[in-house]
């Protein structure tokens, strides 16, 4: 057995990593880009437009300028940054995508196109040599080492200020297009005696471009951090997400365990009295009207319950529970125990909204187990030792019973973490499903990746603890 | 076995006790805890009494505070005293006579929780309008309710505009402090450095524009604002000078409404420790008080912000300027805006947006016909509406790029095709006004006499013969030989709309109704916002839906109509608009201060673009603004943000 949950554990090491590849590629894949900002209304105002500077500081600090999985810059060619500058600069036959394609291509391959930049200096378009300059002021500048350490050695802060003015000298290396032949012979020449003075930052051993290949790439630049159980920061909000997604842990947990508990405790019941009786009129009955409630959409019960229900009833007696959201504005007046009650106040609605649609399954579930135990032959035993009916079925057979659907629980386990994305919408409880939502529409990958890394350990575990639980409620399951 | 019985009730008693123990415990608490609050809120209100009478009871009440002179205070020397003040007495002073001066305003934050509080990183305009609209302290702010074109000091009562309009010189009232962090525990030793007073200094708007022009710091849109600012600098603790690169007009809007950020706070670590020089810019990007609030100085605080609850301003007594009647302003904070109507009738909040369908079925369809249910909140005037122009305009972009709409005839056929005001009659519920150009009509730059092209598919499909468009082939679609030697092609097109964008579908599908009668196949493309975006700034669209949120003064004419933009990768001219007149103007725009004069360019930029039809201009935008009875003195600003609740007060006051 301890052989089996190692070697399952073990499993689960490369498992981890092929969801997580699979992941970071259909996530990087997908069309759109980080940083748009989120428009209900499509109004857009000249603020939101990014321009090129930031958006390239913003793509390295949470490296989008490397490729995604392997990193082949070092075999850059002359010809091909040629043609990439001349698309961008929109010499020759280039539509706009081409345009953007090529200026963010571009902006992206950083030192890799430098040298290649440098040696298209003298080349003979003014339009191209113009575009060059441009892009060399982009591309040459560097990032600094570890900027968000607190405390920095002298030797980090030494060569950190040298970026900085290395960076803020080479922004000085710049003409208007309009400027005579000698202003920008000298900014020409300013730029081919930086790189004569830092050629060698340019040059790469093979040993170096075989880890660029594997190493200075995004998959392994977030794989460097997540060993290191470090989700990075969120692209929106530049909150750490690990401490966001504990912060909406509070809100999706209570609401979903909740709704859990009292799923439990409303279908158990309902599945025991339908499988004792059987094919009866009340059975029927029941199973007929857990299956209404089972096609009813959550979102529309919601609006209802708001609506005849909430402090905004038509009707003042009924008026019975908040709007939404998780507390009173006025909680922090209120007493621990006071507050408790307030956010139990406010649960009340999605609480329901949650659970009656789960009702039909887990009676369904109920009912079956218990027959099955029902026709077993130690229960014919109890009944005919003359025990009571009461005795029989909630002694013997229950505990049986019970078994198929605890084993649910743990298939359960990712769903009661990610929370409901139409419920923490409609009553305004800003848990995980709203917080996923919203960093798929922003392409905020790192909240993406963090949340579905997360969800997949618990699938992982979860699967786990279901074969377990089976071998540990029927002794003749065993692992070897 | 009866052993076994006195066990198990031993250990049973013993359990009840516990928890009877426990309860009691529980109660006590609770009762101690009750207690405390109740003593909390006493004290409080003591504090603030003391506070009141320590400030000489009555409060400052408008006027005096914010008349602009030409006479140095003693103790300071004008650099050029012969210089007049370029401030404009202020247009409307608070708080009114008579009013409450202890309401509390209940609004509503519909769009979740705000990402982050720096406004120099985040780019919400809730975050503008909201939060710090209400808590900066700027140098100097619009005239919006009467004259927007001018400008009154805010914490500079003195303005000197020299050289050509190149450098400003600004003189600032002393007295200004930064407000209260919050989200920190003040009490934590660590965090004694944020305790005491801060005042406000040029330094704090010297160290902002530091910020806004570090390369490090991802706030790139303010950057190209004060590309050519030139230098900044403060000569002492309220002498502050800004010197432009050239003369031009948006040096004036640019120099005033800078909002400082307290220097104090953003060079330093959470403990105290300064950031060294070097990575302040990066350091700023991820700064510990980006997520916790925005520290301001100017008639409000922020308070309080409770994610996923509300979040609060409180007025800020200690201001130096004319202070607001509201005391303070709680925003409840909430994802579905569906709700806002509810928390509207259930006086969970005061003040309120209702959406175009929420209008039409609260009140639109009573004024028209019928008897309105009874006890509606919004007839028995508990809740008062009003529609509210906004700073905002909707159009549809045709990308001259296209072989389709390279002629103007063609484009002009689309807008004749386009029944402007039927839509906005029936999709937007009349919330808008008809527009012809891109200045809003509340301006003097909006060229009245410039008549609505009107609704009329025989005189589109005129126009589309006339650019060579017919049916050839007798299939319903007209077409036209694009390139020489290719066969005709059938005029067919994409209109492109967000996705989820309910009244723009719609509008979509009638002009898409319209438009076949005229043999012109027109297909509705939907897509998500991020991608819609790229397909701008790609302009791989034939046609899109859009706005535009504008402002007084036509500032962004050389974004989003310069010929120079149209080739720009990710520029704002996605329609391909090129036009030397129009380039000249938008120029000549730049350079020119006198109001009369700058009248005259626009209004002929505006003939320009009503002749050329780059864009159908359809409608300004119309918010239903709903508040309650008990709200007083309401009004609104000419311009973004419309809504801004200084100059009102509430009647209520919260126990």
């Amino acid at each position: 057995m301890k052989a089996y949950v190692l070697r399952r554990l073990l499993l689960m090491i490369p498992t981890f990593f092929g969801i997580s590849l699979i992941l970071f590629l259909i996530l990087n894949l997908a069309p759109g880009r980080p940083g748009a900002q989120q428009s209900a209304d499509l109004s857009q105002s000249m603020r939101g437009e990014v321009t090129a500077e930031s958006y390239k500081i913003f793509r390295e600090q949470f490296h989008l300028d490397k490729p995604v999985l392997f990193n082949t810059r070092f075999t850059l060619s002359r010809e091909e940054v040629r043609a990439l500058v001349s698309a961008a600069a929109g010499i020759g036959q280039t539509t706009a995508a081409e345009r953007v394609h090529a200026q963010e291509e571009l902006e992206d391959l950083g030192a890799s196109a430098v040298p290649h930049l440098v040696s298209l200096l003298d080349a003979p378009d003014p339009k191209l040599r113009d575009a060059v300059t441009y892009f060399l002021r982009i591309d040459a500048t560097r990032p600094l080492i570890t900027p968000f350490d607190p405390r920095p050695s002298p030797d980090v802060r030494a060569r950190n200020r040298a970026i900085n003015e290395e960076n803020a000298e080479l922004r000085t290396l710049r003409y208007r297009t309009e400027d005579d032949a000698a202003t920008k012979r000298a900014v020409t020449d300013g730029w081919k005696r930086w790189f004569a003075a830092h050629r060698a930052r340019f040059e790469h051993g093979a040993r170096d471009k075989l880890a660029m290949f594997f190493f200075d790439t995004r998959f392994a630049a977030y794989w460097h951090n997540l060993v290191r159980l470090d989700f990075g920061v969120s692209l929106t909000s530049r909150e750490p997400v690990t401490r966001t997604l504990v912060s909406k842990l509070k809100y999706s947990l209570t609401l979903s365990v909740g709704s859990l508990v009292l799923a439990y405790l409303i279908a158990v019941p309902i599945g025991v009295f339908s499988a004792v009786k059987k094919g009866s009129r009340a059975d029927r009955a029941l199973t007929l009207t857990l299956f209404m409630l089972y096609s009813l959409p959550s979102f529309f019960v919601a609006t209802l319950l708001l609506y005849f229900f909430s402090q905004a009833s038509a009707w003042e007696s009924l008026r019975w529970f908040p709007i939404g959201g998780w507390q009173s504005s006025d909680a922090s007046e209120l007493t621990t125990l006071g507050q408790w009650r307030d956010i139990g106040w406010h649960l009340v609605l999605p609480t329901i909204c949650m659970t009656y649609g789960s009702l039909a399954a887990l009676s369904r579930y109920m009912r079956s187990g218990l027959l099955e135990v029902i026709q077993a032959d130690y229960v014919r035993t109890a009944r005919a030792k003359g025990l009571s009916e009461r005795v029989v079925i909630g002694k013997h057979a229950l505990r049986n019973g019970l078994l198929p659907i605890l084993t649910l629980l743990a298939g359960l386990l990712p769903a009661v973490l990610g929370g409901s994305v139409i419920i923490e919408y409609i009553f305004g409880i800003q848990g995980m499903g709203l917080w996923v939502v919203d960093a798929i529409n922003q392409r905020d990958y790192n909240v993406i990746l963090a949340v579905e890394l997360f969800s997949t350990v618990l699938v992982l575990v979860g699967l786990l603890l279901t074969d377990l639980s089976y071998a540990l409620v029927d002794p003749r399951i065993r692992y070897e | 076995m009866r052993n076994e019985n006195v066990v198990r009730a031993v250990i049973l008693g013993a359990l009840g006790l516990v928890i009877a123990l426990l309860i009691v415990l529980v109660a006590q608490t609770n009762h101690l805890e009750s207690r405390l609050i109740v003593q909390a809120q006493q004290i409080r209100t003591l504090g603030e009494a003391t506070d009141r009478l320590a400030a000489g009871g009555v409060r400052v009440v408008g006027g005096g505070s914010n008349v602009p002179t030409d006479a140095a205070p003693p103790g300071v020397k004008f650099l050029h005293p012969d210089v007049p003040n370029f401030f404009k007495p202020k247009d409307v002073h608070w708080p009114p006579p008579g009013a409450n001066l202890e309401g509390v305003l209940k609004g509503a934050w519909d769009t979740g929780d705000p990402k982050g509080f720096n406004p120099l990183l985040e780019n919400s305009a809730y975050n503008y309008e909201f939060i710090e609209n209400y808590v900066a302290y700027r140098l100097g702010d619009m005239n919006a309710w009467t004259n927007p074109s001018d400008w009154h000091g805010e914490i500079a009562y003195r303005c000197e505009v020299t050289d050509d309009f190149k450098e400003f010189t600004f003189y600032l009232r002393p007295g200004a402090k930064w407000a209260v962090p919050i989200g920190v525990n003040l009490d934590d030793p660590a965090h004694a450095w944020l305790k005491g007073d801060h005042p406000v200094t040029a330094e704090d708007y010297v160290f902002t524009l530091d910020m806004i022009m570090n390369p490090q710091v991802e706030s790139g849109p303010n950057r190209n604002y004060y590309e050519n600012l030139e230098s900044w600098k403060a000569l002492d603790a309220t002498t502050l000078v800004l010197r432009w690169k050239k003369k031009e007009f948006n040096n004036v809007p640019e120099s005033m409404v800078l909002a400082p950020l307290p220097r104090f706070i953003y060079t330093r670590d959470e403990r105290g420790a300064e950031y060294p020089k070097e990575t302040v810019g990066t350091n700023f990007n991820q700064h510990w008080y980006n997520s916790k609030g925005l520290l301001g100085s100017g008639p409000y605080s922020m308070t309080r912000y409770e994610p996923g609850s509300k979040l609060v301003l409180t007025r800020n007594e200690a201001f130096p300027g004319e202070k607001p009647a509201i005391k303070s302003i709680v925003y409840s904070i909430y994802t579905d805006s569906a709700l806002t109507l509810l928390k509207l009738k259930a006086h969970e909040i005061e003040v309120g947006e209702l959406r175009a369908g929420q209008y039409r079925e609260e009140i639109l369809q009573y004024k028209t016909s019928g008897k309105p249910p009874q006890g509606s909140p919004f007839f028995n005037g508990d809740i008062l509406c009003d529609p509210v122009e906004l700073s905002s305009y909707r159009y549809i972009g045709w990308n001259a790029d296209r072989p389709y709409f390279s002629d103007k005839r063609v484009r002009r056929a689309m807008t004749m095709a386009f029944d402007r005001k039927r839509i906005l009659e029936n999709v937007w519920l009349g919330l808008g006004t008809l527009i012809t150009g891109p200045f809003p009509p509340s301006t003097p730059y909006y060229d009245a006499s410039i008549p609505l092209i009107p609704f009329d598919l025989a005189g589109a499909k005129k126009l589309l013969a006339e650019a060579g468009w017919s049916d050839s082939d007798g299939d319903g679609i007209v077409d036209k030989e694009l390139h020489p030697g290719e066969g005709r092609k059938p005029f067919e097109f994409g209109l492109m709309v967000p996705i989820g964008a309910k009244e723009p579908t719609v509008l979509a599908n009638i002009l898409r109704d319209d438009l076949l009668k005229i043999g012109v196949k027109m297909n509705l493309e939907t897509a998500e916002w991020s991608l819609f975006l790229k397909r701008t700034d790609e302009k791989s669209f034939d046609a899109y839906a859009g706005a535009w949120t504008t402002s007084w003064e036509p500032i962004e004419l050389y974004q989003i109509w310069h010929s120079s933009q149209a080739d720009v990768a990710k520029g704002s001219n996605r329609v391909g608009f090129r036009n030397k007149e129009a380039d000249r103007i938008i120029d000549a725009l730049q350079a020119t201060f006198d109001p009369a004069e700058r009248v005259k360019l626009a209004h002929e930029f505006h003939r320009i673009l009503a002749d050329e039809q780059p864009y159908s201009f359809f409608s300004t935008k119309k918010v239903v603004v709903c508040h309650w009875k008990e709200v007083d003195n309401v009004s609104y600003a000419k311009t973004f943000p419309n809504v801004d609740v200084r100059p009102w007060s509430v009647k209520r006051t919260e126990p």
